[in-house]
């Protein structure tokens, strides 16, 4: 049996953003690039993952400090919009993010424009609901940048018709550096413990929005981005940003 | 050129931090769930808009603990409890009633704990389902940030904030406002709140796997899908909540 604490995690953490900062902040770079590119030429950023990579759609939108241009993607819409059911989407014997051809049904939903820009993210990048969404908008000509653990998907077979693996959709892609089956810690026994994905998910996330200001910025291009209550104006700073993007995020 | 070090520099400030003024109050959390589960509780995860990123860190996730259930307001039109419109109103997050039909739906039996994550402590939604924890019996363990909670306004209608109807609080730590890094006089940006909240939720999954090892019980931990097994052995520890950790 292997020791599990608090701290046993704490420092197996820390190894891993640095792993994560010292081998993806390149990538972090070239992805940000792609995005505010995408910004300054009026698009927003489409950002999808289902399961529990939906999160990071969730971390990269929606409070102060968080830049406006973003669209979550969120898998409950085709249940909200009566695409299926609760119960076909909730079924544990077929489950809803391995299944080929649902995504295209999904962008269909959305108002995407043609400088607009796609991050899918999968931990696995096995799962048909990403892999269809990251070739429908490379077939509609948009970059897409993905994040996974290549530890995983590396060594995992691909569950979608193509045999490929998301990666093999990305302009960019980006390594999550975590573990396969996403538990950082060995305890000896068959389980693993602790959960990464959205940690470094939240790292990635934050690192995309701060980079993209600063290219933005750098170009001499506003910055789209909420501000919080201690900034004067605030209020009809954040509402004119978001009636520009209104229907599109 | 484009560079994340500032983010991840100041990210690890906040975590350190988290990590050693949290360190007993994640020590109780985990005694106090370990207590519940094994009286046959499950842990009813609570948090709405960005805090519900705190629930799904802990929800039904290879390497955490299977006995644990989303309060989500999605499910109030995905289970027809409300139309789309009403979910989508202005108002949306007055209508307290709507947590009575949740909780109604969702199947809470007596020996469950609620663990109720809301950054500033106020939000209307996750008041009401502490509250109405409280007067029923639970036990309530809120995650807030106690800075971001001492400057909001509270928005329930009983003037009461989160912590008022907590056993236990674990304090992330951040900032208020939760904006880290000011690019340019004005231009804030990138927040800590769900980073901290996440990594607070990952050192309670480890603490609470040390509490029933410790005590020679077996840890319900979920298998990730790419083990050998899994699928079954995350079946079986799930079908003795069934109806309760799917509701």
């Amino acid at each position: 049996m292997n020791e599990i604490s608090m701290d046993v995690f704490y420092d197996k953490l820390c190894e891993l953003t640095d792993t994560l900062y010292d081998k993806e902040h390149e990538n972090i770079a070239k992805a940000a690039q792609l995005c505010a590119q995408a910004i300054a030429d009026g698009g927003v950023i489409h950002v999808f993952g289902s399961g529990h990579s939906v999160g990071f759609g969730m971390e990269m939108s929606g409070r102060p400090g968080s830049l406006v241009p973003v669209h979550h993607i969120n898998t409950d819409d085709f249940v909200l919009h009566g695409m299926v059911t609760l119960a076909d989407f909730k079924n544990p014997d077929d489950i809803f993010e391995r299944r080929p051809h649902v995504a295209d049904k999904l962008y269909a939903l959305y108002d995407v424009r043609p400088a607009d820009v796609f991050i899918v993210i999968s931990n696995s990048g096995i799962n048909g609901v990403g892999i269809d969404m990251a070739i429908t908008a490379r077939n509609n000509g948009h970059k897409v940048i993905v994040i996974t653990s290549w530890q995983h998907t590396s060594t995992e077979a691909s569950r979608h018709p193509s045999g490929k693996h998301l990666y093999e959709f990305g302009d960019v892609v980006i390594d999550n550096c975590g573990p396969k089956g996403d538990a950082l810690l060995e305890t000896g026994r068959p389980e693993k413990v602790c959960s990464v994905s959205s940690i470094t998910g939240a790292f990635i996330a934050q690192s995309l929005n701060l980079e993209i200001a600063q290219i933005l910025t750098a170009m001499g291009r506003p910055v789209p981005v909420l501000w919080d209550s201690t900034v004067d104006g605030y209020q009809a700073h954040n509402e004119e940003l978001l009636e520009q993007y209104k229907g599109r995020i | 050129m484009a560079d994340c070090k500032e983010y991840f520099q100041a990210a690890r400030r906040y975590l350190a931090q988290a990590k050693e003024s949290q360190r007993d109050n994640i020590l109780k959390a985990a005694d106090m769930i370990g207590t519940a589960m094994t009286a046959g509780g499950i842990v009813q995860l609570v948090g709405f808009g960005h805090d519900m990123e705190f629930s799904m860190e802990l929800g039904y996730r290879a390497g955490g603990l299977m006995p644990f259930h989303r309060f989500a307001a999605q499910d109030l039109p995905m289970k027809g409890l409300i139309s789309p419109e009403q979910y989508h109103a202005a108002d949306f997050t007055s209508h307290l009633e709507y947590m009575k039909l949740l909780w109604d739906v969702y199947n809470v039996n007596d020996a469950d704990l609620f663990l109720v994550a809301c950054a500033d402590g106020s939000h209307p939604f996750a008041v009401q389902v502490a509250k109405m924890a409280k007067e029923s019996g639970h036990k309530v363990i809120a995650v807030v940030s106690a800075k971001q909670m001492a400057a909001a306004a509270p928005r329930h209608p009983s003037g009461f904030q989160l912590t008022a109807f907590a056993d236990l609080v674990l304090d992330t730590g951040t900032d208020a406002p939760d904006t880290l890094i000011e690019l340019t006089p004005g231009l804030k940006l990138c927040q800590a709140e769900t980073l901290t909240g996440n990594v607070i939720a990952q050192m309670l999954t480890a603490e609470m796997y040390r509490w029933f090892v410790d005590k020679g019980l077996e840890c319900p931990v979920l298998l990730s899908a790419n083990v050998a097994g899994a699928d079954a052995h995350n079946r079986a520890i799930s079908d003795k909540y069934l109806g309760r950790w799917n509701a």
